[in-house]
């Protein structure tokens, strides 16, 4: 977006300017610190508004699925819309065309919108649905729903800062550590059952990436013209299966163990799911929580758990759909499915909706 | 912790809240080598002990004087061993060595010299001479008395300059830490000035060029002369931008504490004779040369002959003290060189290029000799060993056959935007002044807003200083 010239003609007539400022007179210091940070907040606030203005994103994956959003939502003519959040395992285990395909057998005219991002937290996620939301010129209009399913997924859960470790000092990183979500993701990770993020000194990794984020370091690099934005839609990926199976029965049994329910953080209540409805106000219609099948036992006893004390719909895998999908070629590894996986859980997750009468006729 | 990290904000506005939050001067001094020692640990904190052993022998040494007057010479000679010492170890041993095994190659012994797992401590070269320049100021009189312990300790690390300097004097440096600073309005202004001055020379202009400057230097065989050409008024720009940009930042920093340190670069791309070069480039190193090296070495009181011997000779050390390779002599060998022609040639030709009636002619000539001189002389600095020197050099003459090889001369306005600038337009007596309100409120304004339109065009990724490995 913004070119090398641009860029080192900007700094030097900066340079020149500051180089030209005076140092004389006198002044009360203290008054004098306000003002420089003062100013230095102000124009930080600025700075961002007018990149925004000029219709610079962020050169990155999430601004790809914000971009096909921003290109599709404004056209349907769909009664229903039905956004799909979540991580790589929902990313890979829905086929939104043969969803909408579903649905429309059962007599309901659905829009999918494929919001899913691999690596991302619920915080990128939600960063995301904030870039969207001010992309939209209107709600849903007269007669029409918007639907909007939430991944409940064991790992992103119970570790609010998921994927930091990862992904800090990147792009994408840089973007979503606003001031909210650093404070936010902060109290997060002091709710009752969360692990610690795999990264030392996460508290100060946080505050870093919040300052270069309201500060706007090194933004005018990591931006992009929306026009040379991919659109990205969350097309399912391909590639090899590097994955021995083993079944999926034992997980079953395993699952059905008796035993106490997992701990679910309450942070997904307080905050995630608070700050989601504050966010897009009355404009969804309904809220409906989905886990996507694994062959790992722990995620299939935590979405039981998490079924149970969620207080909106929620669609929990169950044994039917666990033993259909007791096939090696549905897996490419423990959690994620294969697109010929994504199809056996597409259709059975469009029956789950519909059973749930969450969509409009 | 680098100037330009988010870690050294946040440890910066901690010291200067701790700082400025007493007004007991001792404790200040507490504050300033408590911050200076973490701000080197971050580094490496085995190297802390260095540290002390430097801090120790300059406050011996010092002391040593006072109470044997008559033994000073020999105690200062003692000091200047005892710190040279530690410096040949960790810095000069491997080169030693290797230099020992060329030797004995060359007399035909088949040696072949171990290579020691020896780290260079960062700053040691810096922190070596502050030990050295408070024993001799001591010994010279310019301070009255031996200093305190602390006061001592706290001039061989205050942080600022720690690393990469400036080499500040102990007679300019610690009077200033014997009385209760204040902090001004104008203070604030000069350090925040000089801070974002600093941060867009290091992080914007010198960091935009090393990626490419590095690209290129790391194999400069295969590359075209058009390629080397560019890569080589890169590095030209490259080391003057990162280094300036440090000391401009130490300097700024410093003032946020009170302190004025001397500055370190006065426009050394304004040149127009190597002796002007000299008075303009890293100002605190040259000038503690000629007055620790130079004039001990008896400067120009014995005649034309010692005075061309004492300035090579100087130079030579200069070049070595940047780092232990031929390359390194080989630049201080060649700047030395230099300014004993300008030294002949200012003998037989007395009149200045800048004036007569020819000086519309003379004064650009001489800038761009010596600009070229300047530049050509970074190529040995710059490249990894004397072979890489060798082609860089071949190709800037054009005469080096170079096709097929792989063409990415570096971008003219990255080359050209940033000097103009920072050369031409800043502090121009030709151009008019800017008539901005003198209101210091608001010039600090002013300060907030343009490093608010800074930030946002800083490389994220951060780019070591050049000088840090000296």
């Amino acid at each position: 977006m913004f070119g090398t010239i641009e860029m080192l003609a900007l700094a030097a007539g900066l340079l020149v300017v500051v180089a030209s400022l005076p140092a004389r007179g006198e002044a009360d210091v203290r008054a004098g610190v306000l003002s420089y940070l003062g100013a230095l907040v102000l124009g930080a606030l600025l700075v961002f508004r007018a990149i925004d203005a000029s219709g610079a994103q962020a050169d990155t994956r999430p601004s790809m699925t914000r971009k096909y959003a921003a290109r599709v939502l404004p056209k349907t003519t769909k009664t229903n819309v039905l956004f799909i959040d979540g991580g790589s395992y929902a990313l890979n285990a829905v086929d939104v065309s043969a969803l909408e395909q579903q649905l429309a057998t059962f007599g309901y005219s659905v829009q999918c919108l494929k919001l899913t991002l691999s690596a991302a937290n619920h915080f990128e996620r939600y960063r995301l649905y904030e870039d969207m939301k001010r992309d939209l010129v209107s709600g849903p209009g007269p007669g029409k729903r918007w639907i909007f399913l939430l991944e409940a997924q064991e790992g992103y859960d119970h570790e609010p800062l998921s994927q930091f470790d990862i992904n800090q000092d990147t792009a994408r990183a840089f973007h979503y550590v606003t001031p909210q979500n650093a404070w936010f993701a902060f109290r997060a990770q002091h709710s009752p059952g969360v692990r610690t993020p795999p990264v030392s000194q996460w508290r100060w990794g946080l505050a870093r990436h919040m300052l270069i984020n309201f500060f706007n370091v090194g933004l005018a690099n990591r931006v992009a013209s929306a026009e040379d934005i991919e659109d990205w839609d969350g097309e399912l990926s391909g590639g090899k299966i590097r994955f021995r199976f083993k079944g999926i029965k034992p997980v079953i049994s395993e699952a059905q163990r008796p035993g106490p329910d997992v701990l679910v953080p309450p942070w997904l209540f307080d905050i995630r799911e608070a700050r989601l409805k504050s966010l897009w106000g009355g404009e969804i219609s309904k809220w409906v929580y989905f886990g996507v099948p694994s062959t790992r036992a722990e995620q299939q006893r935590y979405l039981h758990s998490f079924c149970k004390v969620a207080k909106q719909p929620c669609i929990e895998p169950d044994q039917e759909l666990l033993k259909a999908m007791d096939k090696w070629p549905y897996w490419r590894n423990a959690g994620h499915v294969t697109r010929q996986g994504a199809g056996v859980y597409t259709e059975w997750l469009a029956r789950q909706l519909v059973q749930l009468n969450v969509l409009s006729k | 912790m680098l100037f330009n990290s988010s870690t050294f904000v946040v440890f910066l506005a901690l010291v200067l809240a701790a700082y400025w939050g007493t007004s007991w001067l001792a404790l200040r001094r507490v504050v300033l080598l408590i911050a200076s020692l973490v701000f080197y640990a971050w580094w490496d904190y085995r190297f802390l002990g260095l540290i002390a052993y430097v801090t120790l022998v300059a406050y011996g040494a010092a002391r040593s004087i006072a109470a044997f007057p008559k033994r000073a010479r020999a105690i200062v000679v003692l000091t200047v061993v005892l710190q040279l010492g530690q410096l040949v170890v960790f810095k000069y041993t491997n080169f030693i060595l290797a230099t020992a095994g060329d030797l004995a190659r060359l007399i035909g012994v088949a040696a072949r010299p171990p290579k020691l797992a020896i780290l260079l401590p960062v700053g040691v070269s810096f922190y070596t001479f502050h030990g050295i320049s408070y024993v001799v100021d001591v010994y010279r009189g310019k301070l009255k008395q031996p200093m305190s312990l602390m006061v001592v300790a706290l001039y061989v690390v205050f942080f600022p300059q720690l690393v990469a300097g400036p080499i500040v004097r102990a007679d300019v440096f610690i009077p200033q830490t014997l009385r209760l600073l204040r902090l001004t309005s104008r203070d604030l202004v000069t350090g925040l000035k000089l801070i974002t001055i600093g941060l867009i020379c290091k992080s914007i202009f010198a960091d935009r060029l090393a990626p490419l400057v590095d690209g290129i230097f790391k194999q400069p065989q295969s590359f075209d002369n058009k390629t080397l050409a560019s890569a080589a008024f890169g590095f030209y720009l490259q080391i003057y931008f990162d280094f300036v940009g440090y000391s401009t930042m130490a300097v700024g920093i410093s003032r946020l504490f009170g302190f004025t340190l001397p500055k370190n670069f006065d426009y050394p791309y304004r040149a127009t004779s190597v002796t002007d070069f000299w008075r303009r480039w890293h100002i605190s190193l040259s000038t503690w040369l000629r007055d620790y090296l130079y004039i001990p070495l008896g400067g120009n009181r014995y005649g034309t002959v010692a005075q061309y011997r004492n300035l090579l000779l100087t130079m030579l050390i200069g070049g070595l003290w940047h780092g232990a390779s031929y390359n390194f002599v080989l630049w201080g060998g060649l700047h030395g060189l230099a300014l004993v022609a300008h030294k002949a040639f200012r003998t037989r030709f007395p009149e200045s290029p800048t004036r007569g009636p020819w000086s519309w002619v003379s004064l650009p000539g001489a800038w761009l000799l010596t600009q070229l001189f300047v530049l050509l002389a970074w190529v040995p600095f710059r490249s990894a060993t004397l072979g890489d020197t060798k082609v860089v050099l071949h190709a800037l003459t054009f005469l080096r056959t170079d096709a097929g090889l792989k063409s990415q001369p570096l971008p003219l306005a990255l080359l050209l935007i940033p000097i103009l600038a920072e050369h031409v337009l800043v502090q121009n007596p030709r151009l008019p002044a800017c008539p901005w309100p003198r209101r210091p409120l608001l010039v600090l304004g002013l300060l907030g807003l343009a490093l608010a339109l800074v930030l946002p065009l800083l490389e994220l990724k951060v780019q070591n200083f050049i000088y840090f490995q000296f």
